[in-house]
């Protein structure tokens, strides 16, 4: 029985950079349907192209991680800016929105071996140590670079939660989210604020790429495909009527997973899907959403 | 002044007969043209010697296919305003039920359309009860994952999809138990049963049902008090989807033969999803047009020109272009487009008429 | 009060029996309806047939006509024909040079341009006197003679044979269309029988069921309201209301804002669950139903159709189909009659569109019924939504703020149209409304509540010198 303890919370804690890379795509993704209203698909392979921004700094460039990594981040920012200011504002209709997203899948995923070759590149790790540590009486182990990366991820959400509680933007990003005519209406500049959290989501996305590139410690153009359907099942599950539910269902995901995979390893994606289609199903508005009414 | 008895500048004006433009004007005109063409292009690839090149007729061949799905997910977006990422997974049900039955014993082709069909109801019941129960997002969320379980079940190893390795070597159906279908006639069979279920989806769209599944998504409030029955007709959409996505996947398992679970994702869905989108109506053809740029286009003529053997990404990156060019600058789509380019045209003629002429009095 | 409390029979067994009496019922007025519609119809197409046809004979006899005609008659006919044909072919060219004078006028100055059209104008005379020259010469005016016997003989010949002809077209379709109406007319009085009986079966057993009886419900009411109560998780929208609606009257709820009035529509349509209370209505059966027994789509089929506060229309569909929308809820054709057009959807839609052009010609917007709603004015598009109520020949109407968004005029226009609908088509109709000039002018009751309780009720001068209510809307001193 503890054997079979030890390999689930084993399992929880190797999964940790999962947990900080889910949170933080997930983030974004509530930051976008939140302001533009719309679900962003292309939330991974847009990130994805700060990641192999990063990879050509530091292979071709001789960057270090450090700057590779700060310098992959910001390039997300702009494009996630530019995302925003040259198509998304001018597409009406939630519809239309979540079409242009999946155009801007196969854009972004036709163009980036087009400009970086189809060789998969490298990423070191941040921290290449391994952690062990004792607890409950049974050994564990984690990598450093693992570790790091809940830790980064968990104060960078943190900053964000801050800033949208207690900055004009969060005021303007809540007003936005609430209701954008009336908040427009206020004075907000909803296309800036809707810009900026375009901006500040795919940056959260691009420091997400590049954590999984370093913890994979390789970087190509399917490296998210599966971070981005985990992060919308995390982005339902929470309900995302709020700005943390997302993020706790992000946190909870990797773990049902891990717990899954113990059950079945090639059953745990199917199981994990129909979990969530029963939340789904049980609780429409999310595990921690409100309910709302509607007015005829 | 002589009165003529049989004086007709009167009458011509009321009484012009007009079989012409009424045959013109005929909702199915279009489609029958194009059916006829489609034939003809075949006939000659048959008999004509290398007329036509070998990988137009699969483009085609793909583009009908894939136009079957089309047409259901273009009822259910366009007209019940419900988004799916089913629709890749249920062509791929629809080609391992067909195969499981062509495999198995001798079967007139309409028996197994029908059975797939009968299967296809039941799933599309159950998706459009789920349906109900949420809405928006959290439905294209529910499709994404059924799709994904879906996806798994015929990866994992199983005799019915045969896991990684897929089934393939599926005999070509035979009509009626007689007629021996072969690579070449399978060509008219999946013609036919286009043509037959764009008929019945112009048919769907000029009925009580597709006004009441369009009011839907109007205002749901608005469709209740009209007396529409919300849970009837979004079942109702889902059906006709699944039936039309499963159809597809007996079509495609007729031509190819083989059917692996990799084809089957939910970027096939989103790729006829967006065909649809590019198309901009559920009527025909839009989808037809659509899916013939996001299909067909590629591998009929770009393949043939050199810069994009040398990169193959290249095709992919501009049809990416496209897709966010129409949708963001033409929300109507590309048919919504091509009216604009006619009356743009009837409109030109217009003023050269009124610059040449003036003003009519 | 007699309300019969014990229920005879369950919902789900009720809602059965209504569905098959409403079908038999709906078929039962579609009989009656369709033969009418069914003859235009063939007169329609038979009539155009006939006008082709004989386009088709004249164009054959004219020459033959013409050739008959004496000598100078014939002359002059060819002549003015051959003139007018030459007017015609340069009314064109006429144009165009008109077209560039101006413009010449305006770019090289008058003296050029009257240059330009002078010499343009004389080419075109000329042309004009040649061929007029031309015509004097081939058909000389002088010329004498009679008519040539041969030429007579054939043209005869032939106008009795093209009215031979088309006399026997017209018989011929006077039969066809008389076997058509026959066949029609037989199926329909073999059917007429069966629906009844289903129709009488179904009815009488709802009656029985019926929870209120017409003593206690009140002869003359069409609605009541008893006691209705609606909270939202603690908040009384609606509490206690209670009020009749008679037979034929305009029927005003008015209160101030939050007052709860589209609640209580919303109740009396099924969008909202009472939270208790009974609503009764009598429906186009003459039967006293419960309201809260039926599902919300079931409440057009009961004969209640209603407005919404900000317009909803169908963007996509013209505004015909706008109208068909409407009829929705009476479509007997079957999912597979649908997806393939078999004759009977084809003979419904017949009769519904006919329906539905008749509203709109009644309305004055016919001229927009294959225009999708997109850019038209306000006024026609509260029409349109008017019309669409009136699709299900419903016997209550209910307008939530009909007056919404117009000016004046229109507000006055709306007050009449309001009137009319109620006298042509014996309908009742309950509005809800902020605008006191048209519920004062077009109310026979108005009925005013406030934060869920009713304040006073009475006939809009009662209303308007209530003291209650001018509190409630000013507020006490």
């Amino acid at each position: 029985m503890s054997n079979v303890f030890h390999d689930i919370v084993q399992l929880i804690i190797s999964n940790f950079h999962l947990i900080g890379v889910l949170a933080l795509t997930t983030l974004g993704l509530t930051l976008t349907f939140k302001t533009a209203n719309v679900a962003n698909f292309a939330q991974a392979i847009t990130s994805t192209i700060g990641a192999y921004v990063a990879g050509a700094l530091l292979r071709d460039f001789g960057f270090g991680p450090w700057p590779s990594l700060f310098i992959g981040v910001t390039v997300c920012f702009v494009v996630g800016y530019l995302l925003d200011a040259v198509i998304v504002r001018h597409v009406g209709g939630g519809g239309g929105r979540i079409m242009v997203t999946i155009g801007l899948i196969v854009l972004i995923t036709a163009a980036l071996p087009l400009i970086f070759g189809t060789i998969p590149y490298n990423f070191p790790r941040f921290f290449k140590g391994q952690i062990e540590f004792r607890m409950f009486g049974m050994d564990f182990n984690v990598t450093q670079n693992a570790l790091f990366i809940l830790l980064a991820s968990a104060a960078v959400i943190t900053v964000i939660f801050i800033a949208l509680r207690f900055t004009k933007w969060g005021l303007g990003v809540r007003g936005t989210a609430a209701n954008m005519y009336v908040a427009s209406m206020m004075g907000v500049n909803v296309n800036q604020m809707t810009a900026m959290s375009w901006a500040i989501s795919s940056a959260c996305g691009g420091l997400a790429a590049v954590f999984m590139a370093s913890q994979t410690q390789s970087i190509n153009i399917a490296m998210l495909g599966s971070v981005q359907a985990n992060s919308l099942l995390a982005f339902v599950v929470g309900g995302f009527t709020s700005f943390y539910g997302p993020v706790i269902g992000a946190a909870i995901i990797p773990i049902l997973l891990a717990l899954l995979a113990y059950i079945s390893s090639i059953w745990s994606s199917a199981l994990l899907y129909i979990a969530v289609m029963l939340v789904i199903l049980v609780k429409p508005s999310g595990l921690f959403g409100k309910k709302t009414v509607k007015k005829v | 002044m002589v009165t003529l008895k049989y004086d007709y500048t009167e009458l011509e004006k009321t009484a012009k007969p007009r079989y012409v433009s009424r045959t013109v004007r005929h909702p199915l005109f279009g489609y029958i043209v194009l059916s006829l063409v489609l034939m003809a292009m075949q006939l000659l690839f048959i008999f004509g010697d290398g007329i036509i090149p070998l990988n137009v007729i699969q483009a085609v061949m793909t583009t009908m296919i894939y136009v079957v799905a089309g047409l259901g997910v273009g009822i259910l977006l366009m007209m019940a305003g419900l988004m799916s990422f089913g629709t890749g997974a249920f062509i791929g049900l629809g080609t391992y039920m067909a195969a499981y039955v062509l495999k198995g014993m001798v079967a007139p082709y309409v028996l197994i359309l029908f059975i797939v069909a009968a299967a296809a109801v039941f799933i599309g019941v159950v998706v459009g009860f789920i349906s109900l129960r949420v809405r928006g997002m959290h439905l294209i969320i529910i499709t994404l994952a059924l799709a994904t379980v879906l996806y798994t079940l015929y990866y994992l190893p199983n005799d019915f999809t045969g896991g990684a390795l897929g089934v393939s070597g599926v005999p070509f159906p035979e009509l009626a138990m007689v007629i021996k279908t072969s690579r070449d006639t399978i060509y008219f069979v999946i013609l036919v049963v286009m043509f037959a279920l764009i008929v019945v989806t112009m048919n769907i769209i000029n009925s009580p049902m597709g006004r009441a599944m369009l009011s839907m998504s109007n205002s749901e409030s608005l469709a209740q008090a009209m007396g529409i029955n919300l849970l009837k007709y979004r079942v109702l959409a889902f059906v006709i989807a699944t039936v039309y996505s499963m159809l597809s996947g007996v079509l495609y398992i007729s031509y190819m033969q083989s059917s692996t679970y990799s084809t089957w994702t939910s970027g096939l869905a989103m790729n006829i999803l967006i065909a649809v989108i590019l198309g901009g109506t559920a009527k025909p053809a839009g989808v037809l047009i659509g899916s013939f740029v996001i299909f067909a286009v590629d591998y009929a003529f770009l393949k043939n020109i050199e810069f994009f053997t040398k990169y193959p990404q290249a095709s992919l990156f501009f049809n990416g272009i496209v897709i966010i060019l129409i949708i963001a600058k033409y929300p109507g789509g590309l048919i919504r487009l091509l009216g604009s380019i006619r009356n743009g045209a009837k409109m030109t003629a217009a003023k050269v008429r009124l610059y040449r002429y003036g003003p009519e009095n | 009060m007699a309300q019969k409390t014990e229920t005879l029979m369950s919902k789900a067994a009720m809602r059965r029996i209504v569905k098959k009496r409403d079908k038999a019922y709906d078929s039962l007025v579609f009989n009656e309806k369709y033969p009418g519609v069914a003859e235009a119809l063939i007169d329609q197409k038979q009539g155009k047939l006939y006008q082709q046809r004989e386009l088709k004979a004249r164009k054959k006899l004219l020459p033959l006509e013409i050739a008959a005609l004496p000598v100078p008659e014939r002359h002059q006919v060819l002549s003015e024909r051959g003139l007018a044909d030459l007017r015609k072919s340069q009314e064109l060219p006429r144009r165009a040079v008109e077209q560039t004078y101006q413009r010449k006028l305006v770019k090289s100055g008058p003296a050029e341009a009257d240059r330009y059209r002078g010499g343009a104008l004389k080419r075109l005379d000329a042309q004009a006197e040649a061929k007029a020259a031309e015509l004097a010469a081939k058909y000389s005016i002088d010329a004498a003679g009679a008519a040539d016997s041969g030429a007579v003989e054939r043209f005869s010949q032939a106008e009795k044979s093209e009215l031979a002809a088309l006399a026997a077209l017209r018989d011929a379709q006077q039969a066809e269309k008389t076997r058509r109406m026959d066949a029609i007319r037989a199926r329909i009085a073999a059917q007429k029988p069966k629906l009844e009986a289903a129709f009488n079966e179904a009815n009488i057993k709802l009656q029985a069921a019926a929870k209120l009886d017409d003593a206690a419900f009140g002869k003359d009411n069409i609605f009541s309201l008893r006691n209705l109560k609606m909270y939202f998780s603690g908040i009384k929208a609606v509490d206690d209301l209670s009020f009749d609606i008679k037979q034929g009257e305009i029927f005003g709820l008015i209160g101030p804002n939050g007052a709860g009035k589209t609640t209580v529509f919303n109740c009396v349509t099924q969008f909202y669950k009472p939270t208790a209370g009974e609503i009764f209505y009598r429906d186009r059966y003459g039967g006293i139903v419960s309201l809260t027994d039926y599902k919300t789509p079931e409440i057009v089929k009961v004969g209640i159709s209603r407005t919404f506060q900000n317009l909803e229309l169908v963007y996509w569909l013209s505004i015909l189909d706008n109208l068909l929308v409407g009829a929705h809820g009476f479509y007997r054709a079957n999912l597979a009659d649908q997806f393939l057009h078999t004759g009977r959807l084809k003979r419904e839609e017949e009769v519904f569109k006919e329906r539905a052009i008749g509203l709109l010609d009644r309305l004055g917007i016919l001229q927009y019924k294959d225009m999708p709603p997109f850019g038209l004015p306000y006024g026609v598009l509260k029409k349109v939504e008017l019309a669409r109520t009136l699709m299900s020949a419903p016997r209550m109407i209910i307008l939530d703020e009909p007056a919404a968004g117009l000016n004046d005029a229109e507000t006055e226009d709306l007050a009449a149209i309001i009137r009319s609908i109620r006298d042509d088509y014996q309908c009742t109709i309950f509005l809800v409304e902020h605008d006191m000039n048209l519920v004062m002018g077009v109310c026979d009751t108005v009925c005013t509540i406030s934060f869920g309780k009713m304040l006073a009720i009475g006939t809009p001068e009662e209303i308007q010198n209530s003291k209650v209510v001018q509190e409630a809307y000013l507020g006490s001193e």
